[in-house]
């Protein structure tokens, strides 16, 4: 496991929590495709625990279709509902990745709204 | 048919393994057939290990909804194989999948928890429904202190073992690690 690195995400975490930088919140983005697993688990997890503060950023990868996989699974974790119909459009996308992703957010936002106590 | 086909018609224990992904992990190798960990556990540890390419995945989400489908998949996906029975390797929160899918009624063997952060009671399993859970961890998991569960197991029917590790969370399905220390004598 890449430690340094590991220290840097939580440090990047903070720094965004505490200041809003969004410098510190792209550099969680940027490390969904980072090449050492652990930190991709870690940058997801604190992007998940970011909910409303982490949407813009992750609508801005979105965008650009940065780590597509993990970020459609992020977004359907904070469950906003607003994202189902890009669910939707990649669900059928080229990349079964992409659209395994999708056709399983979409189902996550289903069981979250028949069990809304889910985190 | 073969023998095993035999047995699984007849509705017996499959005697075979299954390797279950964590969070954030469907897309990586090393769990996949071919994969690092999975060729390691074929060769070296389990050789009925299920290796066909419609092998279990869940999407790997961060969110109970997300672990209580996967776990809901894998029952159905074990029954949909008649692989009543399995002996269960999951990693990271892929071994709260498996806990949980016992919960939802799948038989299995035994449970192998590698990683598994520990949200007691949402997480434990249905004790009557495997044969025994064996959990494999290191000191001071990072993910886990992330996740904010629980670093050990104090549950008199779960055998924790501590390796001599610190923080990395990926040394419990790393090849090396589990020739190293010896891990297949933990199971």
């Amino acid at each position: 496991m890449d430690v340094a690195g590991a220290v840097r995400v939580y440090g990047y975490n903070a720094l965004w929590r505490a200041t809003g930088a969004r410098r510190a919140g792209r550099a969680l983005i940027n490390a969904l495709g980072a090449p050492d697993e652990e930190l991709q688990v870690l940058a997801g997890i604190f992007l998940v625990r970011g909910a409303d503060k982490a949407e813009p950023l992750l609508e801005e990868a979105l965008a650009r279709r940065k780590h597509l996989p993990e970020v459609i699974t992020i977004l359907a974790d904070i469950g906003n509902p607003k994202y189902k119909p890009e669910f939707r459009r990649l669900a059928d996308d080229a990349d079964p990745a992409v659209a395994d992703a999708a056709r399983d957010a979409l189902r996550v936002l289903e069981a979250r709204q028949e069990a809304p106590a889910s985190s | 048919m073969t023998r095993a086909q035999v047995a699984r018609s007849a509705g017996e224990a499959s005697r075979s393994a299954l390797l279950v992904h964590g969070t954030f992990a469907r897309g990586h190798e090393w769990w996949q057939p071919g994969g690092s960990f999975h060729s390691y556990l074929i060769t070296s540890v389990r050789p009925d290990l299920y290796s066909d390419r419609d092998r279990f995945d869940w999407s790997g989400g961060y969110s109970d909804a997300a672990r209580d489908l996967g776990a809901r998949d894998l029952r159905t996906w074990a029954e949909r194989h008649n692989l009543l029975g399995l002996d269960l390797f999951g990693h990271s929160h892929g071994a709260n999948v498996i806990m949980q899918s016992t919960k939802f009624g799948l038989r299995a063997g035994a449970l192998v928890l590698l990683s598994c952060p520990v949200h007691v009671p949402k997480y434990l399993p249905d004790f009557t429904r495997t044969t025994k859970v064996v959990s494999i961890r290191v000191h001071l998991d990072l993910v886990i202190l992330a996740d904010r569960g629980g670093q050990r197991f104090r549950h008199p029917q779960i055998n924790e073992n501590v390796l001599p590790i610190w923080f990395d969370h990926g040394a419990s399905h790393n090849p090396q690690v589990w020739r190293d220390h010896n891990v297949p004598d933990m199971l």
